[in-house]
C-alpha cells in the first residue's frame, strides 16, 4: 500500500531538496492539519491555503531547516502562526471580520462538541451525542487522537504513555460502543438493503 | 483474520481502509473498491465503517480531500516552476493547468521540474545571489536548453512512433514508469490509473477540454471517470479503446507477442488498427487479445466467442481467475502480484525483465518453451525462479549487471 517513510525520513528528504517530500508531508499530515485549522478558523479554503503556504515556506528555507524530531507539532505551530497572520490581515481589511473573532475566541469547542456540531441531520446529531456520552473521557481522547488528529498507534502510545496494544484495544472497544449506539441510524429497511445487494451482485456478475 | 470476517470496528483500525475512506492512497482505493465488488455481502459493514470514519474524522471524505490536494499541488507546481525557470520566463509562457494532478510520492511531481533541476546543478547557491546577472544568464540558458531538448524529444517521439489520431495535438504530457516500478496517479478528469513497469503514457495538452485522449505504450489499469459527453479514448500501437466510464486493463508492450484489453466493469468499444471501421464491443469479464505477429494465430487462449468476421489474429476470451484465491490474473500486477497461466518461459522472462529490471538470456531454445502456471506475491527474483524450478528442471545464474542466464539442466 502507500509507502510510509517515517516522519524523520520525509523531513530529511525535504532538507535535501527533494520536492516529493512536500506531497508526502501534505498527504501524511493532511487530516490533522486541516482539522486543527478548521477548528480555529472555520474556513476550509483558508486553512488549506495556509497549509500550502507553510509547506512552500519550508521548501524555500529547506537548506536552513533544523532537524526536527516531531514534524507534526512543528507543522501545527507553523500553521497556527500562518493562520493567525492571515486572519489578522483579513480582520484589518474587513472591520469586524467574523473569522478573526472566532479565532481569538478562546473557547474552542471540544472534540465531542465539534463533531456533533458538524452533523446537519438532527436525528444523527442526537444519536451521536448520546453515543459519545456513553464513552469514557479516555476513550474519547483516543478516538480524537486516532481519527481527528490522525496519529499513528506509535504516536498515540507515546503521547498517552500506554502500550500500542492498549491503545488499540481502547479504540476498538470505543468503536464497538459507538457502532451499537448509532445502530438505529444504519437500520436500512430490508427491502432496499436486499435491492442494493442484488444490484451490486448484478453489476459484479455481468 | 481475513477481511471477510472484519466488522466495522476492525476495518477502522486498518490503515489502508482509512486511507481508502479518505481517498488519499490510490492503491488502497483500488484495493478496497475491488474487494467490495468481490464481497457484496460485506457492503453494509463497509458502509457502516465509512460513516463512522466520517463522523469521527471531522466529516472529511474523498471529494474534499481531492479538491484540497489539487489546490495544493497546483500551488506547488507554480511555485517550483517559478523557482527553477525564473519569473520572466514563466510569464512569457501561456498559462496552463496541471494535467497530472496526483502522483505517488516516490516520483517527481512534475516532469518539467525534474528537468529543470538537472539543468541547474548549482541552483541552491546561485539562488542566494538574488537577481544577479549570472543567475539570469543561467536561467535563460537553462530555459533555452530545456526548450530545445523538449522540442527534440517531442519530435523524436512523434516521428518515431507514428502516432495516429488527430495530428492537431500541439504538445503533450508524458508520464512513464521505469522497469521495476509502478506508478499511480489521477488525471484531471478524475480518472484513476496505475502504470505497470516500463510503460509510457502520453496525455494530450487539451485533455479534458473537448475530448479525453491518451496514448499508451505498456500496461495500465484504468478506472475511468464517467463523462458521457467526452468519451475517453486509449490509443495503443494495435488498437483504440473507447470507454465511457469503466474499469479496465490495457496491455500493449512493444516486446510482447500479444496486446490485450481486459474489461472489469462497464463497456468499451475497441477498434483494431488496420480495420478501423469495425467496432468490437466488450462486455464485463471479457478481454480482447490481438496477436502482434500476423503469422501466428493466437492459440494461447481458449476462445469463448470468436467475433464474426474478425481478423484471424483477434480473439475474445473470458478473464482468467487465479486458482488459489479467485482473483483476476489480468490485473494481479496492481496488487503487486506476478501471475502466469500456462505461459511460455520466454514470455515469462519478458515480464520478469520488466518487473525486476533485469535482462534475461536463454542458453537453450528448449527451455524457452517450458510452460508455467503460478502467482507470486512480493517475491524476489531468486524466489520466483526457485519456485519455477520445482516444476521443470532448469538452471539459472544471476550475474553482475542484472544479467540472468537460464539454461537446461545438464546431468
Amino acid at each position: 500500500m502507500l509507502v510510509d517513510p517515517s516522519h524523520n525520513e520525509i523531513w530529511a528528504q525535504l532538507r535535501e531538496g527533494n520536492s516529493d517530500a512536500l506531497l508526502a508531508l501534505y498527504n501524511k499530515y493532511y487530516t490533522g492539519l486541516i482539522n486543527y485549522g478548521l477548528r480555529l478558523s472555520g474556513d476550509r479554503v483558508l486553512t488549506n491555503d495556509c497549509i500550502t503556504q507553510v509547506l512552500l515556506r519550508l521548501w524555500d528555507k529547506r537548506s536552513e531547516l533544523p532537524v526536527v524530531t516531531n514534524p507534526r507539532s512543528y507543522l501545527l505551530s507553523c500553521l497556527r502562526n500562518e493562520l493567525f497572520g492571515e486572519l489578522r490581515a483579513i480582520h484589518s481589511r474587513v472591520a469586524g471580520g467574523k473569522g478573526f473573532m472566532r479565532a481569538t475566541d478562546q473557547e474552542e469547542p471540544s472534540y465531542e462538541e465539534y463533531i456533533i456540531r458538524l452533523q446537519t441531520n438532527k436525528t444523527l446529531k442526537e444519536r451521536l451525542m448520546m453515543a459519545m456520552g456513553e464513552l469514557s473521557s479516555r476513550e474519547k481522547e483516543l478516538l480524537q487522537l486516532k481519527f481527528f488528529e490522525d496519529l499513528s498507534y506509535d504516536e498515540i502510545a507515546a503521547r498517552c504513555q500506554i502500550t500500542k496494544r492498549t491503545a488499540y484495544n481502547i479504540i476498538h472497544a470505543a468503536l464497538k460502543i459507538l457502532k451499537r449506539n448509532l445502530a438505529g441510524k444504519y437500520s436500512v429497511d430490508p427491502l432496499s438493503y436486499h435491492l442494493m445487494i442484488a444490484l451490486v451482485l448484478f453489476v459484479f456478475l455481468q | 483474520m481475513d477481511y471477510k470476517d472484519y466488522e466495522a470496528e476492525d476495518l477502522l483500525l486498518d490503515r489502508s481502509f482509512c486511507n481508502y475512506c479518505l481517498g488519499r492512497d490510490p492503491e488502497a482505493v483500488f484495493f478496497w473498491e475491488e474487494w467490495i465488488l468481490a464481497h457484496p455481502e460485506r457492503y453494509e459493514v463497509v458502509r457502516q465503517a465509512r460513516e463512522l470514519y466520517s463522523l469521527l474524522n471531522g466529516s472529511h471524505g474523498p471529494s474534499q480531500y481531492m479538491r484540497d490536494e489539487q489546490a495544493f499541488l497546483s500551488s506547488v507546481k507554480e511555485h517550483l516552476e517559478r523557482e527553477y525557470f525564473g519569473k520572466e520566463w514563466l510569464e512569457s509562457r501561456s498559462p496552463e493547468s496541471g494535467y497530472l494532478q496526483k502522483q505517488t510520492p516516490e516520483k517527481e511531481p512534475m516532469e518539467s521540474i525534474g528537468f529543470g533541476q538537472a539543468s541547474f546543478p548549482g541552483s541552491d547557491t546561485t539562488r542566494r545571489d538574488g537577481r544577479s546577472l549570472i543567475r539570469k544568464i543561467w536561467l535563460y540558458a537553462g530555459a533555452a536548453a530545456a526548450a530545445v531538448i523538449l522540442a527534440i524529444g517531442i519530435h523524436i517521439l512523434r516521428g518515431g512512433r507514428q502516432v495516429d489520431g488527430p495530428a492537431a495535438i500541439p504538445r503533450e504530457y508524458l508520464q512513464s514508469s521505469g522497469t521495476g516500478e509502478r506508478k499511480s496517479f489521477t488525471l484531471n478528469d478524475g480518472t484513476k490509473l496505475m502504470l505497470n513497469a516500463g510503460s509510457t503514457l502520453k496525455i494530450a495538452r487539451e485533455f479534458n477540454v473537448s475530448r479525453r485522449e491518451i496514448w499508451l505504450e505498456g500496461e495500465g489499469f484504468f478506472d475511468v471517470a464517467h463523462d458521457a459527453g467526452r468519451p475517453f479514448v486509449i490509443h495503443t500501437s494495435s488498437m483504440d479503446v473507447k470507454v465511457l466510464g469503466t474499469v479496465l486493463n490495457v496491455r500493449d508492450y512493444p516486446k510482447d507477442k500479444i496486446t490485450e484489453t481486459s474489461l472489469l466493469k462497464g463497456s468499451v468499444a475497441v477498434t483494431i488498427k488496420g480495420n478501423e471501421n469495425k467496432e468490437i464491443v466488450l462486455h464485463p469479464n471479457e478481454k480482447i487479445v490481438v496477436s502482434n505477429e500476423r503469422s501466428t494465430v493466437t492459440s494461447l487462449l481458449p476462445s469463448r466467442a470468436p467475433v464474426a468476421g474478425a481478423e484471424k489474429n483477434i480473439k475474445i476470451a473470458g478473464l482468467t481467475y487465479n486458482a488459489a484465491d479467485s482473483s483476476l490474473a489480468e490485473v494481479s500486477w496492481t496488487q503487486n502480484v506476478l501471475s502466469f497461466n500456462e505461459t511460455n518461459f520466454e514470455e515469462i522472462a519478458i515480464q520478469l525483465e520488466r518487473w525486476y529490471s533485469v535482462s534475461i538470456h536463454f542458453g537453450d531454445e528448449a527451455v524457452k518453451q517450458f510452460k508455467f502456471t503460478g502467482t507470486f506475491q512480493k517475491k524476489t527474483l531468486p524466489q520466483v525462479l526457485d519456485a519455477l524450478q520445482l516444476s521443470r528442471h532448469f538452471e539459472y545464474e544471476i550475474k553482475e549487471d542484472s544479467l540472468v542466464v537460464i539454461r537446461a539442466h545438464n546431468d
